[in-house]
C-alpha cells in the first residue's frame, strides 16, 4: 500500500488513515512525496511524522517514505510501479472549482492513468473510523463481480457492516416512458421484470462469496448510469464508494461530455476506491 | 356555452363565425377517435385570438378576406407543427416555462380580448388601434361615439346588462339561476330581445343590422379553403409558428388543470392529445376553421355535468354541428354585444386584478416577473414577451442562487435520483437546485411512480427551488391522493423564502431572514398535531444540544443546533427534534439533519442500542461488541440487533414484556445512555407520519419501562 502526500490541512488525518488501515490489512505501507525544488516540505513532513510516529497508529505499522521530484503524478506512478504497490491512498477534494475541473487535480490524473487500485480520501479522520456502510457498483459489466468479490473481502477485513450493491440501468424508451396510464403499467411491468433479472444476476455473483458478518443489500437504481449511485451514496450517508476502474484512459473530452466516472470524480459523496478488477 | 363561445372567438379573432363551429366539430371528432385525455373539450382557444387577429390583418395587407385565407393556411402549418410536436413528445413543454411568465403571458391575452371586445360591446365594431394599450385609451373616444350614435344604445344597453349578468350569476352559487351556465342567459337574452323588437318596434327599438351576427345564407358554399402562396415568408413562418406555441401551451395547461377535475382520476396522455390536436387543426385549417385547442372552461362545465368518458367531447361537437346547421336562420338573431360581453368577461377573467394579488401572495419576484410577461406581451408581442419573461426568471434566479457559474454547470448534469426505500415507498432526491428549466427530470421521475404509492420528494441536498416547482408538485400531490397514493415534500424547512406562501421561492437563507420566518407546510402539519395532542411545538432554532450530544451516536458528530422541537406539555419529559449534526470534520464535512427524540427513564439502565439497520457501527463505543442473543426469543434475535457491554445486564432489563413491545412494533434505532434514550428511524427528516408513529411509540415504550422497572 501508498499513500502520495503534500504539504496540506489534512496532511496528518491522511498519514493516520492509510497507517491505519494498513495496520488492519497487515500491509507495508509508502509513503511518497514528490517535492517542488527549493521547497522546505521535507523538513516540515519529517516534524509531522516524527510526531505521528511517536503518538499513533504509525508507530505500529511498517512504513518507509521515499522522496521524488518532477512530474507529481507521473512520479507516484512510477514509485507504485517499482513497489508492486496494490492500492495507492490519496487524498481528494470532496467539490472542484470549474477550472480544476477542466485541468484536472492530481488525484484525478492518478485515476486517470494508473494501473492498479486507488482509495481517495475525502474526510480522512484523526480519530478512529470504519467504514461501517459501502456502496458498491454492480453493474452489469465484466468487470462487476472481482470488483464485488474484492469489496466484500475489504469489507470483511476492515469490520465493515453494511454493503449496498448499487446496480444502475439505463433505462430505455419503454421503461423511461410513463405518459399515460397504460404506458405507466408497461413501464412499471418491464422494470419489475429487470429488476428481477438483476438481482438473479447479482445472486449468482454474490452465491460464490458468504458474507458472514456483513449485511447485503441490492438496489436497482433507474437512472444515468455513474450518476445515480454517486448521489445515492451521498443520501445513503455511505462512507466509501466502490465502483470498477474505467474501461479506457479518461481524456479532456471526457470532461467536456461529462459521463460515468467523471460524475463522481468532479463531486465526491464519500471516499471512493477504485478496485483495479479484472474481466471475467 | 361552446356556441356562444365559438361565434365570438372567431368574430374576434376577425374571422367568419362559422369557422369557430367548423374548429369545434372537427375537434370533437378527431378527437374522440385519437385524443389521449377523457373529458376535456376541444375548440378554439382564447389564446389564439390575438395572433390570428393579427395574422389576418398584417398577411392580408388590408385585404381581410385574403388574410384570411392565407391565415388558414398557417393555421394548417401549425397544426402539423403540433403533430410533430406530439410525435416527439413535447407534451412537457409548458412544464419548460416559468410559471409566472405564462401566468403573465395569459393575464395579457385577456387584457387584449378585453380591450377590443369591449368597444364592441357598446356598438363601435371597428376601433382603429392596434395594439391594447391604444384600445384603451380609445375606450373613452368610442363611449363618445356611442353616446352621439341612437342606433347603439339598444346594443350597448343589452352588452351592459349581458357582462353584468355575467358577473353576477356565478356568484349566486347554488340558485337556480347558477343551474343554467351565465353564457346561456345572456345569449337567451339577447335573442329575446330581438324577437321582441320586431313585434314591438316601439317598446324595444330594434338592432342596427351590423350589430347582429351575420351568417352567410348559403352555409356549404361559403366555406373558405386556405391560400399556400405565402407560405416561403417569413411572416408566416413566424405566425405558424406562434400559433402552434400558443396552441401547444394553452392545450397542455387545460389537459392537466382538467386532469384534476375527472371524477375518475385517469391520467390524460398528452402527447397523444398533442398528436391529435394537431391533425385535428390541419383538419380544421383545411376546411376553413380556426385552430383547435383543448379549453379549459368548456370542459369544467362538461364535468360539472357528469361527464366521464371521450363520447362528451364527440356530443358536445355534434350537437353544436347540428344545432348550427338547424337555426342558423334564429342565430342571426344574436347581437354581438352579448357575444362582446362573453369574451370581455373571460378576458376580464384572465386579467384580473385577483391574478395579480395571487402573485403577490407569492412573493415579490414572482410578481415582478408575472408583471415583466405582462407588460413585455402587451407591448411587443406574445412569444417575444414570454421569452423576456423567460430571460428575466433566469437572470433572477442566478442572482438570488449566488453562484451563476454553479448554475449553469449544474443545470446540464443529472441532479436526481429515484429509488425504491421500501416496498411501494419511493424516494426522489433531489441536489443543487430545481428550477422550471430541470423540472423535467422531476417529472419524469414522478411519471414512472403509479399514483397508489407513497412518494418522498427529498429538497434538503438543493439550495434553491423556484416556484414553478413547486406549483408542478403540488398538481403531483393531488394526483397522488386521488390515486390513494402520498406525496410528501421534505428538506425544504431550512430554505430561506420570500413569503409565506406554500409555494414561494425557496432560496438559501440569509442572516436577516431569522425574524420574519413564516412555517413550512411541513411545520404547519406538525404545529397542528402539537395542538391537537397537547404538545408544544416551536420552530425557532437553538443551537443547544439539549442532551442528545450525551448519546454516543453523537460522540464525533458535533450538534450544530436543534429545529422544528416537539415536546410535551408542562414538565420537561421527551423531546422530539430535527437535529442538525456534523459528521466528519476537515473541509470534507457534511451537515446532516435527522429527526430524533429523546426520552428520559426514571430509573438508570444498561448502556445498549436496539437497530435492525446497520447504525450500529456508527456508534463508538460500539466496534467490537458482539450481537447479544435472545436465545428465549429466536424471532426477536433475528431481526433486531442487540449491542451493550454488560450483556446479562441488558438480557434483564429487556424481558418478555418489552421484546414482545420491540417486535409488535416498527423497528427503530433505540440507544439507551444509562439516563435516557435516543430513537429514531432513519438518517434523515421524518415526515409527518412518520412523527406520529415515532411519537406514539416512544410514549408507549416508556410507559412500558416505567411500568416494568418500577
Amino acid at each position: 500500500m501508498a499513500i502520495g502526500i503534500g504539504l496540506s490541512p489534512s496532511l496528518e488525518a491522511n498519514i493516520t488513515e492509510a497507517a491505519r488501515l494498513c495496520s488492519i490489512l497487515g500491509d507495508k505501507l509508502f509513503l511518497i512525496h514528490v517535492e517542488a525544488p527549493n521547497s522546505h516540505s521535507r523538513k516540515v513532513l519529517k516534524q509531522v511524522l516524527d510526531k505521528l510516529a511517536t503518538n499513533s497508529i504509525l508507530a505500529e505499522v511498517d512504513y518507509e517514505i521515499s522522496y521524488e521530484s518532477g512530474d507529481i503524478s507521473e512520479s507516484i506512478i512510477r514509485v507504485c510501479k517499482e513497489k508492486k504497490v496494490d492500492l495507492l491512498l490519496a487524498g481528494a477534494l470532496p467539490r472542484e472549482g470549474l477550472l480544476r475541473y477542466y485541468m484536472g487535480s492530481v488525484a484525478r490524473q492518478l485515476v486517470r492513468k494508473s494501473s492498479f487500485s486507488i482509495l481517495l480520501l475525502t474526510n480522512p479522520k484523526l480519530f478512529p473510523k470504519t467504514y461501517s456502510n459501502i456502496v458498491v457498483t454492480g453493474i452489469n459489466h465484466p468487470k462487476t463481480p472481482d470488483t464485488i468479490k474484492k469489496t466484500i473481502e475489504f469489507a470483511e477485513a476492515i469490520g465493515s457492516r453494511k454493503l449496498t450493491i448499487v446496480d444502475e440501468v439505463v433505462p430505455d424508451k419503454n421503461t423511461k416512458r410513463a405518459a399515460d396510464d397504460e404506458e405507466l403499467e408497461r413501464c412499471n411491468r418491464l422494470r419489475g421484470m429487470i429488476e428481477q433479472k438483476e438481482a438473479q444476476r447479482l445472486n449468482l455473483t454474490l452465491a460464490e462469496m458468504a458474507g458472514a458478518n456483513l449485511e447485503l443489500d441490492t438496489k436497482v437504481i433507474f437512472g444515468k448510469p455513474g450518476y445515480s449511485i454517486g448521489h445515492f451514496s451521498q443520501t445513503s450517508r455511505a462512507e466509501l464508494l466502490v465502483l470498477n476502474s474505467p474501461d479506457t484512459i479518461l481524456g479532456f473530452m471526457d470532461r467536456v461530455f461529462t459521463h460515468d466516472l467523471e460524475y463522481i470524480l468532479s463531486e465526491l459523496p464519500s471516499d471512493l476506491l477504485i478496485i483495479h478488477s479484472h474481466a471475467q | 356555452m361552446a356556441l356562444p363561445l365559438g361565434l365570438g372567438l372567431a368574430l374576434a379573432s376577425g374571422a367568419p363565425p362559422m369557422a369557430g363551429i367548423i374548429a369545434a366539430l372537427v375537434g370533437s371528432i378527431v378527437l374522440f377517435f385519437l385524443g389521449g385525455s377523457y373529458v376535456t373539450i376541444s375548440g378554439p382557444g382564447n389564446g389564439l385570438v390575438v395572433i390570428t387577429l393579427f395574422a389576418i390583418s398584417s398577411l392580408g395587407a388590408g385585404d381581410a378576406f385574403l388574410g384570411y385565407q392565407l391565415t388558414l393556411a398557417a393555421i394548417v402549418a401549425s397544426g402539423g407543427i403540433l403533430l410533430l410536436l406530439g410525435l416527439f413528445r413535447f407534451g412537457a413543454l409548458a412544464e419548460f416555462f416559468p410559471a409566472s411568465a405564462i401566468k403573465g403571458m395569459l393575464a395579457a391575452i385577456g387584457l387584449i380580448i378585453l380591450s377590443r371586445q369591449i368597444h364592441v360591446l357598446i356598438g363601435i365594431n371597428d376601433p382603429s388601434g392596434a395594439s391594447a394599450p391604444d384600445l384603451l385609451t380609445e375606450i373613452w373616444a368610442s363611449i363618445k361615439l356611442a353616446f352621439a350614435d341612437e342606433s347603439t344604445y339598444p346594443t350597448a344597453i343589452i352588452g351592459l346588462i349581458s357582462l353584468l349578468l355575467l358577473f353576477i350569476i356565478p356568484s349566486k352559487g347554488k340558485s337556480w339561476l347558477s343551474k343554467i351556465p351565465a353564457p346561456m342567459w345572456v345569449i337567451s337574452l339577447g335573442m329575446t330581445y330581438s324577437y321582441l323588437s320586431t313585434y314591438f318596434p316601439q317598446v324595444f327599438p330594434a338592432f342596427a343590422d351590423e350589430h347582429l351576427l351575420k351568417l352567410p345564407a348559403n352555409l356549404s358554399n361559403s366555406i373558405v379553403f386556405p391560400n399556400f402562396s405565402a407560405w416561403a415568408t417569413g411572416g408566416f413562418i413566424s405566425i405558424a409558428f406562434s400559433l402552434a406555441f400558443i396552441a401547444a401551451v394553452e392545450s397542455l395547461l387545460s389537459i392537466k388543470a382538467v386532469d384534476k377535475l375527472d371524477p375518475l382520476h385517469r391520467r390524460s396522455n398528452v402527447n397523444k392529445d398533442l398528436r391529435a390536436l394537431g391533425l385535428a387543426t390541419i383538419i380544421s385549417g383545411l376546411l376553413g376553421g380556426l385552430n383547435v385547442v383543448a379549453v379549459i372552461a368548456r370542459s369544467s362545465v362538461n364535468v360539472n355535468n357528469g361527464a366521464t368518458q371521450r363520447w362528451s367531447n364527440l356530443f358536445h361537437g355534434v350537437f353544436l354541428g347540428l344545432f348550427f346547421l338547424l337555426f342558423s336562420t334564429q342565430l342571426q338573431n344574436i347581437p354581438l354585444s352579448v357575444l362582446a360581453a362573453i369574451l370581455v368577461y373571460t378576458g376580464y377573467k384572465l386579467t384580473a386584478p385577483s391574478q395579480f394579488t395571487a402573485m403577490a401572495q407569492v412573493g415579490w419576484e414572482e410578481l415582478s416577473l408575472f408583471v415583466i410577461t405582462y407588460v413585455a406581451t402587451l407591448f411587443t408581442n406574445l412569444i417575444t414577451g414570454i421569452l423576456l419573461g423567460m430571460l428575466a426568471t433566469l437572470i433572477l434566479q442566478m442572482f438570488s442562487m449566488g453562484r451563476s457559474t454553479v448554475f449553469f454547470r449544474q443545470l446540464l448534469r443529472p441532479n436526481t435520483l429515484l429509488y425504491e426505500e421500501d416496498d411501494n415507498k419511493y424516494h426522489l432526491s433531489v441536489k443543487s437546485f430545481a428550477n422550471f428549466l430541470n423540472f423535467l427530470r422531476i417529472k419524469n421521475h414522478l411519471d414512472t411512480i403509479s399514483t397508489d404509492s407513497e412518494v418522498i420528494v427529498d429538497f434538503s441536498l438543493t439550495t434553491y427551488v423556484d416556484y414553478s416547482v413547486l406549483e408542478h408538485l403540488h398538481q403531483y400531490k393531488n394526483n397522488f391522493t386521488n390515486g390513494g397514493g402520498h406525496l410528501e415534500i421534505i428538506g425544504l424547512d431550512d430554505l430561506g423564502r420570500s413569503s409565506a406562501h406554500p409555494m414561494a421561492n425557496r432560496h438559501p437563507r440569509k442572516f436577516f431572514e431569522k425574524s420574519g420566518y413564516t412555517l413550512t407546510r411541513r411545520q404547519k402539519a406538525l404545529r397542528l398535531f402539537a395542538l391537537s395532542h397537547q404538545f408544544k411545538f416551536d420552530y425557532h432554532e437553538i443551537d443547544e444540544s439539549l442532551g442528545f450530544q450525551d448519546f454516543d451516536y453523537f460522540k464525533f458528530k458535533p450538534i450544530n443546533l436543534l429545529r422544528n422541537r416537539l415536546l410535551p406539555k408542562g414538565k420537561m419529559d421527551w423531546l422530539l427534534a430535527d437535529v442538525h449534526y456534523q459528521e466528519g470534520d476537515f473541509y470534507g464535512n457534511q451537515t446532516l439533519h435527522a429527526t430524533m427524540l429523546s426520552i428520559p427513564l426514571s430509573k438508570r439502565a444498561p448502556l445498549f442500542v436496539i437497530d435492525r439497520e446497520s447504525l450500529l457501527d456508527k456508534v463508538a463505543f460500539l466496534a467490537g461488541f458482539k450481537d447479544i442473543v435472545f436465545e428465549l426469543h429466536p424471532d426477536f434475535s433475528n431481526r433486531f440487533k442487540v449491542k451493550g457491554d454488560k450483556a446479562l445486564a441488558i438480557k434483564r432489563y429487556l424481558n418478555r414484556s418489552i421484546i414482545e413491545f420491540l417486535e409488535e412494533h416498527k423497528s427503530y434505532h433505540i440507544e439507551c445512555n444509562g439516563e435516557a434514550l435516543l430513537i429514531f428511524e432513519k438518517e434523515r427528516n421524518a415526515t409527518i407520519s412518520e412523527i406520529k408513529q415515532m411519537v406514539n411509540f416512544a410514549v408507549l415504550f416508556s410507559d412500558l419501562l416505567k411500568k416494568v422497572h418500577a
